[in-house]
């Protein structure tokens, strides 16, 4: 199995051998390196040097290879794409799995929608309004926060499809504008 | 032993603070109802409940703040008192009234302290008639804007804008200057008027080096009152608490003795018995001014437990079925020093959008000095109609830096994945030099806006632990790999981490 990852700005492709017990790493740019895996019962896992000891090595610090060191991680999924956030040994970051290919769903192009679930707590405007650039459209209610929905250009409200005390998901289109 | 002070009480919250009541309970022998939304059906928190009874709604207006689906539960389930925990009714004097007239008892301050308290204005005024110093501001909103502007002038810049029913920092604004008061005066009063259906606004002096100081106060109805020592409550994000601790770095023997005495002349002056909370605002000169009082027991109020050893939820209870508290100031002591964390499913990189959906993996921490208050669990949903906050933690040592090195022990521990949560956050104001060394001020968070966007280096151990996770199809919660965490292997020697590689799919 071969696979990309990326982290941030870094991209690396490692195939993943599965060796005796053992998973067998082969980082392209990097080092070979051999771990035992145990998975808890609490969702995390658990990396252990492979019973080989490391081909290459797991490097600390120092940059001495240290083969004895137990390394614990979690990960789960977040939002669409493939997304992951990371738990490593209490740090915390994001990593991607290269989804191959994959096109994202673009929005709509003129409709505006919720970021997060909310509910409705005002619509400040009616189809076929005039709006100005960053005028409020909408206000939403999430978790004590009042969040507008601003117009991201001036132009005329096309439709507007949702009302008052109504509960919203992300990516829903709640207005359409038409720009001028 | 003594009989139980009630025999079933009713428990009208949701989430950590629900639970945390319904422990207090079990001690004393007390039987506890939960009420739970209809989002709350499969929550964690209400199974530490003897009894849980649905409410109908989602929305907390539909649902735990109906004031008659929370009676008639406790009508039907017998419960002789209701404990409001924090938020929602708790300090709703409609709400205690009712329940004193169905016969309830309401878990709290007698309602005249709450009314009079709970209006910020009449809250003031009793602090000033008490001899307690307050903060230079306009407390009078009769002329509308015209009048707070002319007051403005005299109170000088910077100001807050303030709801006058407000809380937890919605409809307040800080104005730098004259020129941005208007905007700022309208943006308070829709937030006002949407968030509380009251749009009257107050004015305050804002001081740049501030503390946000509490002190805790506990009283009986045979007029035993004692304080139990200051909070420090400065690490505030948008004034939300986010880290707090006991006791304060900033207060010496002479200013605790200052605070506390001032904090008891006003609960006196207000009649008060129960929990309650005198917020204070300290200055850089040893100066405090009164902010307000909650009339009921406060998220941080874990801190206080932890370096007096007083149960304040056991004592809230107690002395609402009328014992006496049992003790004196002589006997309450502060001893070593606590921390609390609130994690927030709240994205800090994007403003602290709050973060919804599945908490796909959750585990507490635990281990020596520490304490987890946390209403959720792995598979917890967090929903968009509840306060963002998944769990405090708290650590408690001998002194304030063995207390703040546990708590990064304690956050290291702590996994919560799924949503997005202010976790690393924390850890980086834990681990920041002007925390360690006591430096902290209620702008401290706003001064360092470097702290949101923090990124965790990209070590090897980063790669291979993603690398492994991927080869394993580990992630919970991912619809690609169906890997859930129920359905994860033993984790004993022999445990089989290859049983989901059918599922495995081929990467690019």
């Amino acid at each position: 199995m071969k696979f990309t990852l990326r982290i941030g700005e870094q991209t690396r492709t490692v195939r993943v051998m599965r060796a005796g017990g053992a998973l067998r790493l082969q980082f392209e740019d990097g080092p070979q390196v051999e771990l035992d895996v145990r998975r808890l019962a609490d969702g995390t896992i658990e990396l252990w040097p492979g019973p080989h000891a490391p081909i290459g090595s797991v490097e600390d610090q120092d940059g001495q290879g240290d083969p004895l060191r137990r390394l614990r991680a979690a990960a789960a999924a977040i939002g669409q794409g493939g997304e992951r956030q990371l738990w490593v040994e209490g740090k915390m970051l994001r990593y991607a799995r290269h989804a191959g290919g994959a096109a994202r769903a673009s929005a709509d192009a003129g409709a505006l929608s919720a970021s997060i679930p909310a509910v409705v707590l005002e619509v400040l405007v009616a189809p076929g309004e005039h709006v100005e650039d960053g005028q409020k459209l909408v206000l939403l209610e999430s978790m004590k926060m009042v969040l507008p929905i601003q117009a991201p250009h001036a132009g005329v409200v096309a439709a507007v499809h949702c009302a008052v005390g109504e509960s919203v998901e992300p990516g829903v289109a709640l207005i359409e504008m038409e720009r001028d | 032993m003594s009989a139980p002070p009630f025999a079933t009480v009713l428990v009208a919250n949701r989430g950590e603070i629900a639970r945390r009541i319904f422990h207090a309970c079990a001690a004393l022998g007390i039987r506890t109802v939960a009420v739970a939304s209809e989002p709350d059906r499969h929550a964690a928190w209400h199974r530490d409940a003897d009894h849980v009874v649905p409410l109908e709604g989602a929305t907390a207006t539909e649902s735990y703040l109906d004031q008659a689906q929370i009676l008639t539960a406790a009508r039907r389930t017998g419960a002789e008192a209701i404990h409001p925990g924090y938020g929602f009714l708790s300090e709703n004097a409609a709400f205690a009234e009712a329940c004193a007239n169905a016969g309830i008892v309401f878990i709290g301050p007698p309602i005249e302290a709450m009314r009079r308290m709970g209006a910020k204005t009449a809250a003031i005024e009793l602090a000033m008639e008490a001899g307690v110093p307050t903060v230079p501001g306009a407390r009078q909103d009769e002329r509308g804007d015209a009048g707070l502007r002319e007051a403005a002038k005299r109170i000088g810049y910077p100001l807050l804008v303030k709801a006058s029913a407000g809380g937890g920092g919605r409809g307040m604004r800080l104005v730098r200057e004259a020129a941005e008061l208007d905007d700022a005066l309208q943006a308070a009063r829709a937030e006002a008027k949407s968030a509380f259906g009251d749009d009257t606004l107050l004015l305050e002096r804002f001081f740049e080096r501030a503390r946000h100081i509490e002190v805790q106060v506990l009283g009986d109805q045979h007029g035993g009152l004692v304080h139990l020592f200051e909070r420090e409550c400065s690490i505030q994000r948008r004034y939300q608490k986010i880290i707090e601790e006991a006791p304060s770095p900033a207060v010496d023997e002479a200013l605790r003795a200052r605070m506390t005495g001032a904090a008891l002349d006003l609960a006196r002056a207000a009649g008060y018995h129960n929990a309650g909370t005198i917020e204070f605002l300290l200055d850089d000169q040893e100066n405090f001014y009164f902010l307000e009082m909650n009339t009921r027991l406060q998220v941080e109020h874990p801190v206080t437990e932890e370096v007096t050893g007083i149960d304040l939820v056991a004592c809230q209870i107690r002395v609402a079925a009328g014992e006496p508290l049992g003790f004196t100031q002589a006997d309450v002591s502060l001893r070593g020093h606590a921390i609390e964390c609130r994690l927030y499913a709240e994205d800090p990189a994007t403003g602290f959008l709050p973060s919804t959906g599945r908490l796909a993996l959750y585990r507490r921490p635990h281990g020596p000095g520490l304490r987890c208050d946390d209403g959720v669990a792995t598979g917890s949903i967090v929903s968009p109609h509840y306060d963002p906050m998944l769990a405090k933690i708290i650590a408690m040592a001998g002194d304030r830096d063995a207390a703040r090195r546990r708590m990064i022990r304690a956050l290291r521990d702590t996994v919560a994945l799924g949503v997005r949560t202010n976790l690393s956050y924390l850890l980086t104001v834990l681990e920041h030099p002007d925390f360690a060394t006591g430096q902290t001020y209620t702008a401290f968070l706003g001064e360092h806006p470097e702290l949101a966007t923090a990124e965790a280096e990209v070590d090897e151990d980063v790669w291979l632990a993603a690398a492994a996770l991927e080869a394993l199809g580990a992630a919970a919660g991912d619809p690609a790999t169906g890997a859930v965490v129920v359905a994860a292997a033993d984790g004993g020697p022999s445990g089989d981490p290859w049983g989901r590689l059918g599922r495995w799919r081929n990467g690019a």
